[in-house]
C-alpha cells in the first residue's frame, strides 16, 4: 500500500487506482483552515485508508470533510479523524460515506474522536451514511469527550503536575491510532507531528 | 418475481388492514384551506375568540411559509384538494354501547387486542377528525387526572390549556405546525396532577376514513411536578387510491421530577404523507421517553424532540422504521441539552425491503450552558435487498464544557451464517429472515406494551411473507 500526505491543497479530488493509505496532519500553527478530500471508487477492488490527524491549537477553527462514493465492487475504505482541541478551539467535520447499487461487497468504516483538553471549545459532527446496497458493511461512529478526570487524578498523585498528565493522556489518545497505522512511512510522518 | 413479492404483500396488506368503512359523516366541508373553512371549524366548536384569532394567524403564516426543501419530495401534496374538517358524530359518546356499531366493527376489524377491550372504557378513540368516544375511567376522576378531547379540555379547563397550546410547537415552527394551528381538530388533553402516578397507559386510537381527508389532530399534555404516566396511540388506515394528509401536533410538558413516557406505533395505509411535530419540554430532574415504530405511509417524516431546560432532565427516543414497497421513512430525534448535568439517548432501527427507504434523521444539541451533559446515539439498519437503500444523516453540535458525545451507526445485511444455521434447523428461508428480524428489532419491542408488541411482531411477519426468499 502506497502513503500519500495531502499537504499542500485545501481540496482534494481523487480516485484511486491501487491501495492507498492517505494521511492528513493539520497544520498545528494556522489558526484557520479547510480540507475537503473526496475519494471516488470506480476500480474495483481497491482497498484505501484516510487519516486526519489533528492537535488543534487555542482559537483555531478548522472545517473537515471526507466524502467517500464506492461505485465498483469489493472496494473497501477506513477513515478515522483523530483530533485534540485546546481552549476556545472549533472542528466542523462533514463525513460521508456513498455506497452506490452497482457497489456490492463493499466495506465502508468512518471513526472520528475528539478530545476537549480545553474550556469554551465547540465541535460539530455530521457523519453521513448513504447506503444503496445490501451487500455491504458500513458504519460509523464519532465521540466528543473530555480527558478522564480520574486518570488525571491518579496520575497527579504520582507527582505530575496538571499540565504533564494532561500531555500524557492526550500522547495516549494519540497512540491507539498510532498502533492501528502499520506503515513504517506514515508512522514515522504521524510521530514527527506529534513530536 | 419482485412484481409479484409486492402484489402478495399488498394483497395481504390489503386483507387484514385496507378494507375502507362506507363514510357517513354528520358535518363536512368542501376541499381546500381558506379563512371561511377555518372560521368554520372555529364556529362549529364554539370557540372562545382567542383561539378562533389563533387559527386565522395560523393560517396566515402556514400561506407564507415555503414547504421544506430537504428530505423526501412532498411535491404531490395538493393542499387545495385537501378536506379540512369531518365531524363523524355530532357530539362525543359517554358510554361503549352508545357507540356507532360501524365504529365498532372498524375496530373489531383493526384487532384491537382483548387485554384493551377490557380497558376499554378508558381509551379515547378519534375516528376521522373528531373524537367519536370518549369516557373517562373512573379511577382517572379519583385521581384529578384529565384525559379529554382536545376540544372538551378548551370548554372546560380553558386557562390551563390555554397557558401550555402551542407554546412548545408554535405555528411558525414549520409549514405542516402552521396548517395543523390552521386546522386542528380532535386529539388529546392529558393534565397528570403534582405526585399522581397512572399506572394503566393512557390509550388513543386514530383512524383516517375517508379519501383525501387531512387529519390534523392535536395532543397536549402535561405532566405536573413528581407525576408519571404512560401514553399509547396507534394508528391504521384504510388503503385509498388517492393520497391523505396526516400532519399532528404533540406537546409534552415533563415538569420536575415527572416522568412520562409516549409510545406510538404508526401503520397508516400506503397512500399516506404522515408529517408529525412531537416535541417535549422537560424540566428539573424530569423523564421524557419517545418509543415510535414507524410502519406505514407512504411518507413518514417525524423527529420526535426533547427540549431539556433545567438540571438533571432526562431524554430517550427508541424508534423502529419498517420502510418496504418504495415507503420512505424519514425519522429520527432531537435532543437539545439546554441546563447543566441534562442527558440523553437515542437508539433507533430501521428495516428496508422491497424498494423501501428508511432515513435517520437526528441533532444532538448540547449547549454552552449545558456543563457536564452526556449523549449516546445508536442507529442500526438492516437492508434485505438490493432495490432498498439507508441513510443517515445525524448532527452533533457541542458547545459545553465537559461534555460526553457518542455516536455510532452501522448497516448490515442478514448475516449467512445466522441464516444457514436456521435453516439447518428447519426452518424455511422466509421464516428464518423473519425471526432474524423480530430479533433485530426486538430491544425496542420489549419497551412496548405486551399487546402492542404481539401485535407489531405479527405485523412484521405478515410483511415479510412473500417479499424474501
Amino acid at each position: 500500500m502506497q502513503v500519500v500526505l495531502l499537504e499542500q491543497q485545501t481540496d482534494y479530488i481523487l480516485e484511486p487506482v491501487e491501495d492507498t493509505f492517505y494521511l492528513v496532519l493539520l497544520n498545528k500553527s494556522k489558526k484557520q483552515g479547510k480540507i475537503k478530500v473526496d475519494l471516488t471508487f470506480k476500480k474495483s477492488a481497491v482497498n484505501c485508508q484516510l487519516l486526519f490527524i489533528g492537535r488543534l491549537s487555542s482559537d483555531s477553527n478548522w472545517q473537515l470533510e471526507s466524502n467517500m462514493r464506492h461505485l465498483a465492487s469489493k472496494t473497501s475504505c477506513l477513515t478515522d479523524v483523530y483530533l485534540s482541541q485546546t481552549d476556545q478551539s472549533k472542528v466542523d467535520y462533514f463525513g460521508q460515506i456513498y455506497i452506490g447499487q452497482q457497489a456490492p461487497n463493499t466495506k465502508s468504516f468512518l471513526k472520528e474522536q475528539s478530545l476537549v483538553l480545553g474550556q469554551a471549545t465547540y465541535n460539530r459532527s455530521r457523519p453521513i451514511l448513504e447506503i444503496f446496497n445490501n451487500k455491504v458493511k458500513a458504519s460509523h461512529s464519532a465521540s466528543s469527550s473530555r480527558l478522564s478526570e480520574i486518570d488525571l487524578f491518579y496520575l497527579m498523585s504520582r507527582g505530575f503536575n496538571r499540565q504533564e498528565a494532561e500531555k500524557i493522556l492526550e500522547e495516549a489518545f494519540f497512540n491507539k491510532i498510532l498502533a492501528a497505522v502499520k506503515l513504517p512511512v506514515a508512522k514515522k510522518l504521524i510521530k514527527d507531528y506529534l513530536a | 418475481m419482485r412484481t409479484s413479492s409486492i402484489k402478495k404483500l399488498n394483497d395481504a396488506y390489503g386483507k387484514k388492514f385496507g378494507f375502507a368503512m362506507p363514510e357517513k359523516s354528520v358535518l363536512s366541508f368542501d376541499f381546500g384551506l381558506s379563512k371561511e373553512v377555518i372560521a368554520n371549524i372555529s364556529e362549529s366548536k364554539n370557540e372562545p375568540k382567542w383561539m378562533r384569532d389563533f387559527r386565522q394567524a395560523s393560517l396566515q403564516v402556514f400561506s407564507g411559509m415555503k414547504m421544506p426543501n430537504w428530505g423526501p419530495s412532498l411535491a404531490e401534496i395538493d393542499f387545495a384538494s385537501i378536506r379540512y374538517f369531518i365531524k363523524d358524530t355530532d357530539v362525543e359518546k359517554r358510554t361503549w354501547d352508545e357507540v356507532p356499531s360501524e365504529i365498532k366493527e372498524t375496530f373489531d376489524r383493526l384487532g384491537v387486542p382483548q387485554a384493551e377491550r377490557e380497558f376499554l372504557a378508558g381509551v379515547k378513540a378519534q375516528y376521522n377528525s373528531e373524537v367519536a368516544y370518549s369516557s373517562l375511567q373512573k379511577e382517572l376522576d379519583e385521581q384529578g387526572v384529565i384525559f379529554c378531547s382536545m376540544e372538551e379540555a378548551l370548554q372546560k379547563h380553558g386557562d390551563l390549556f390555554k397557558e401550555y397550546f402551542a407554546q412548545l410547537v408554535p405555528a411558525a415552527d414549520n409549514k405542516f405546525a402552521a396548517l395543523n394551528s390552521a386546522a386542528w381538530s380532535g386529539g388529546s388533553f392529558v393534565y397528570i396532577p403534582k405526585n399522581t402516578h397512572v399506572k394503566r397507559p393512557l390509550q388513543s386510537y386514530f383512524r383516517i376514513n375517508a379519501a383525501r381527508m387531512g387529519q390534523f389532530e392535536r395532543t397536549l399534555i402535561i405532566a405536573d411536578e413528581g407525576s408519571s404516566a404512560h401514553y399509547v396511540e396507534g394508528c391504521t388506515a384504510p388503503v385509498y387510491s388517492e393520497y391523505s394528509l396526516h400532519a399532528a401536533v404533540v406537546e409534552v410538558f415533563v415538569k420536575k421530577d415527572a416522568r412520562f413516557r409516549y409510545t406510538t406505533i404508526q401503520n397508516w395505509s400506503g397512500n399516506i404523507y404522515n408529517l408529525v411535530t412531537k416535541r417535549a419540554k422537560v424540566f428539573q430532574n424530569g423523564v421524557m421517553e419517545w418509543v415510535d415504530g414507524n410502519l406505514g405511509a407512504k411518507t413518514t417524516m417525524k423527529y420526535p424532540s426533547c427540549y431539556l431546560v433545567e438540571s438533571g432532565a432526562y431524554g430517550e427516543m427508541l424508534s423502529i422504521a419498517y420502510a418496504k414497497n418504495q415507503q420512505i421513512q424519514d425519522t429520527g430525534a432531537k435532543m437539545l441539552h439546554l441546563a447543566p448535568d441534562t442527558s440523553s439517548k437515542i437508539v433507533a432501527k430501521s428495516v428496508s425491503i422491497a424498494g423501501g427507504a428508511s432515513n435517520y434523521r437526528g441533532l444532538v444539541y448540547v449547549s454552552k450552558a449545558a456543563k457536564n451533559s452526556k449523549s449516546k446515539v445508536e442507529c442500526d439498519a438492516l437492508i434485505l435487498d438490493d432495490q432498498s437503500s439507508t441513510s443517515t444523516y445525524p448532527d452533533m453540535k457541542i458547545a459545553g464544557d465537559n461534555a460526553v458525545v457518542e455516536h455510532e451507526a452501522s448497516v448490515s445485511e442478514i448475516e449467512e451464517d445466522k441464516l444457514f444455521y436456521l435453516m439447518s434447523r428447519g426452518l424455511d428461508k422466509t421464516e428464518a429472515i423473519t425471526l432474524l428480524v423480530a430479533g433485530f428489532i426486538e430491544p425496542i419491542v420489549k419497551e412496548l406494551p405486551l399487546e402492542y408488541a404481539v401485535e407489531l411482531n405479527r405485523l412484521i411477519e405478515l410483511e415479510m411473507e412473500g417479499s424474501v426468499g
